[in-house]
């Protein structure tokens, strides 16, 4: 506890005036100014402060207070029901600190509008009251400052067009001189998920301080420690792409390229000669987040907002029961709507059915592939293309009619063909994605991405292969029927009911797999009490 | 005295007239017709519904007014249907008139459907300038069956400038093409509710699904673009003196 220099009471930081507040008598002071009681004269004593440590006996988490008495209550990172007070500790001072910017009351209507976002979100994750378990938690980072002064050269490729056509490509060397430094931050924290942690960023460093325990009075600390020998590798990986990166983004060799004017084109860009590390400063911070864990079933859901920015990264399970009631909502709507229409033929019937089925698998498709950038920072390509294409043949399908068809039937096979074409190229899509998600994948796999949701990642594509197949089947039954002009409503009606079918169990699977997505199972500690992360 | 007791004997005697002669003039059919129109009611044994011909011109012959009968039995599936056959008057609307001879002919039926075939008056043997029409009013199933685009279609295709002759053929023209309109449209029709009910669960479906999975809906972890790195020391890196100091051709081709 931090004693108020003019009463004696507990002093804690108040985050709207910056400064350290107390509450018996009222005082305000600069925190940097406040002396704290364990700083003895040794040099251990000068180096580290004294801490108050809670154990989660169910997964191992430590937070740490200023104070033995400071309640912990439920544990963050598992739900577990209690966390329980085992000893004090000296515990080495990191060398700056990001103090609080965002007041809880900002966290919780942060939190508030993300969840009020989606109509969709399960009932608990949005009624009052649900954010109140926010915590105030520092994260331990590594900062790792590299410094640049280096001559570099760039190879630029030009290929040049004349006006006689013929083709040249020229290799053009350019060098320059950069120096400055980089910075390359990661948590140090083992609780702390990559995926959040990467989501929060970026870590803006514009308010930090020297360190000093008062910053922390009122506050969880988190310190499990992760070594820096776990991210020498990928910070040089960070640091040498950031290099090519900021020279290309160079206003000064940008200016210079385009002087060429536009009948040369870049082919190809090409850093040699990467930098060298002129030194190498390592730094330790301690970064405010506001901090929440939900448990869901056997798992827990995470959310957490960046103390200095108010940057969100949340967890939002949808609840598939307001879905279907949604889905039934808008039938039954629809359903009403349609004792003002006349009646339609089977057929008409097989065409609504075929057309909304293959939309409907268009629209989980993207979901998933959204859900693989957001969640793994998997750039999938041609996203769009593909759902355009459908867009335009949709039209163009539709607008058949105004053609004056005298007969049904010709546009039905015009509509049947189109749907067919666009399905074909939906799934070579799907293909050539799966193909580049598969291959990000296998990258990924020994970096750090959670085991378990690969094999969730490989359950749901191996499923949706088999809906898209059938889904393709019975387009082409369709199409069949309707070039052989069968209009026995038994078959019509049959591939209809086929169709709804397929498109329900995909989009079953496509609410489970979003649910997987942001469920996770809470850390467990192996049997000789060191924490794991299965995530 | 005596004068007032006259008038007032008058006055009786005039109401009862009046209220003897006015019902008749009113329906404009005599008991005569009445009983034949009767004596030709088909009445479906299955649904209870009627098929009459009211022929107030008197243009059909037994044959024609038999076979006319028997082609609008199939429509008693749907309905109680009548064919009448009226002389035409100037200021008559078509409309009017078939709605009209549905009150006189089916005063208590809730649905009927009526075929109406107005015939230009003719006095003393000449046809006056206003010419005749067909028209269909339909009520109940046959009205969900026929849009007013297609009664109007079926209507125009038989000639429309009827006279007694013509009239037999132009009505079981227009029966022949109602009949098969309507066996046409009954099966889809009583497949309504189904294919409805299929379109609606698939249209809410997608709906539904398109509604939580939009990318504003989506409440996923927003990736983000600058992980890693400290934005504000980005800038620290400064980059001088960019010249260029060689430049080759690797290669050069020129198509012909
Ligand atoms: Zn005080
Ligand atoms: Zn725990």
């Amino acid at each position: 506890m931090i004693q108020c220099p003019s009463c004696g009471g507990g002093l804690r930081f108040e985050i709207e005036t910056q400064k350290m507040v107390c509450d018996l008598c009222g005082s305000h002071f600069d925190p940097q100014l406040i002396k704290t009681e364990s700083g003895d004269s040794t040099e251990v004593g000068v180096n580290a402060y004294d801490v108050a440590v809670h154990i989660c006996p169910s997964c191992g988490a430590e937070l740490l207070t200023n104070d033995a008495n400071d309640a912990v209550g439920f544990c963050p990172f598992c739900g577990g029901a209690s966390m329980i007070f085992s000893q004090i500790r000296q515990q080495w001072k990191p060398d700056i600190v990001v103090p609080f910017s965002v007041t809880k009351d900002n966290c919780k209507l942060i939190y508030q509008m993300e969840a009020a976002k989606s109509p969709f979100v399960s009932r608990k994750y949005r009624k009052p009251g649900s954010a109140d378990s926010f915590r105030g938690i520092y994260f331990p980072f590594w900062i790792i400052d590299a410094d640049y002064d280096d001559d570099y050269s760039v190879d630029v490729i030009f290929s040049e067009t004349s006006a006689t056509r013929s083709v040249a490509i020229t290799d053009n060397r350019f060098v320059g001189h950069a120096k400055g430094t980089i910075s390359y931050v990661h948590d140090a924290s083992l609780h702390f998920s990559d995926d959040i942690s990467e989501a929060l960023s970026p870590y803006s460093l514009t308010n930090a301080v020297d360190f000093s325990e008062a910053y922390l009075s009122g506050f969880y600390t988190e310190i499990s420690d992760a070594s820096i020998e776990d991210y020498d590798e990928r910070s040089k990986e960070v640091l040498a792409d950031m290099q090519g990166e900021i020279i290309g983004r160079d206003s000064a060799l940008i200016d210079f390229v385009e002087q060429w004017g536009t009948r040369y084109k870049v082919v190809e860009t090409k850093t040699f000669m990467p930098m060298e590390e002129k030194s190498r400063n390592i730094r330790k911070m301690l970064f405010p987040v506001w901090f929440m864990g939900k448990k869901r079933g056997s798992g827990v859901t995470y959310a957490a907002i960046n103390g200095a920015t108010g940057k969100i990264a949340a967890e939002f399970p949808l609840s598939p029961l307001r879905i279907l009631l949604t889905a039934l909502g808008i039938g039954g709507l629809l359903f009403g709507i349609s004792f003002l229409l006349p009646a339609v033929t089977a057929e008409v019937c097989l065409m609504i059915c075929a057309a909304s089925t293959v939309i409907g698998h268009l629209i989980m498709e993207r979901a998933y592939q959204i859900m693989m950038e957001e969640k793994l920072n998997i750039i999938v390509k041609n996203r769009d293309i593909l759902a355009w294409t459908g867009f335009v043949l949709m039209m163009i399908s539709s607008a058949t009619p105004l053609l004056k068809y005298s007969k049904f039937i010709p546009f039905l096979i015009v509509l049947g063909v189109s749907l067919f074409i666009y399905t074909i190229l939906f799934l070579a899509n799907i293909i050539q994605s799966g193909v580049g998600i598969r291959r990000e994948l296998k990258k990924k796999r020994s970096v750090k991405y959670r085991p378990q949701l690969l094999r969730e990642i490989k359950r749901y594509r191996a499923f949706k292969r088999i809906i898209f197949i059938v889904e393709l089947l019975l387009i082409i039954a369709m199409v069949t029927l309707l070039v052989l002009r069968v209009s026995d409503p038994i078959y019509l009606f049959g591939l209809c009911l086929l169709m709804v079918t397929d498109l329900f169990a995909a989009a079953i699977a496509v609410i489970r797999f979003q649910r997987a997505m942001s469920v996770r199972r809470p850390p467990q500690m192996d049997k000789k009490g060191a924490l794991y992360d299965e995530n | 005295m005596m004068k007032t007791k006259r008038t007032l004997l008058m006055l009786c005697v005039l109401i009862w007239v009046l209220s003897a002669v006015l019902p008749i003039s009113a329906s404009s059919m005599t008991i005569q017709e009445e009983w034949e129109i009767e004596k030709n009611t088909y009445t479906n044994p299955e649904t209870g519904f009627k098929a009459l011909i009211a022929d107030e011109v008197k243009c059909l012959s037994q044959e024609e007014n038999d076979s006319l009968r028997e082609s609008m039995k199939p429509l008693t599936q749907y309905g109680n249907i009548g064919c009448c056959i009226v002389e035409q008057n100037i200021v008559d609307d078509a409309s009017d008139l078939a709605r009209m001879q549905r009150n006189i002919r089916f005063k208590k039926e809730k649905y009927a459907s009526i075929l109406l075939i107005l015939v230009p008056k003719r006095t003393n043997n000449e046809y006056t300038s206003s010419k005749g029409s067909v028209f269909l009013h339909c009520e109940g199933d046959l009205n969900r069956f026929f849009s007013q685009r297609k009664k109007e279609e079926i209507c125009n295709s038989v000639y429309q400038d009827e006279t007694k002759e013509t009239v037999y053929s132009a009505a079981a023209e227009v029966l022949r093409q109602v009949n098969e309109h309507a066996a046409e449209k009954a099966p889809i029709e009583r497949q309504r509710y189904f294919s409805y009910g299929l379109i609606a669960l698939v249209l809410g479906l997608t709906f539904a699904i398109t509604l939580s999975f939009l990318t504003d809906y989506n409440p996923s972890i927003h990736r983000s673009e600058d992980r890693d790195i400290i934005p504000s020391q980005k800038s620290h890196l400064e980059i001088s003196k960019v010249r260029l100091i060689s430049r080759n051709t690797l290669q050069q081709s020129k198509p012909e």
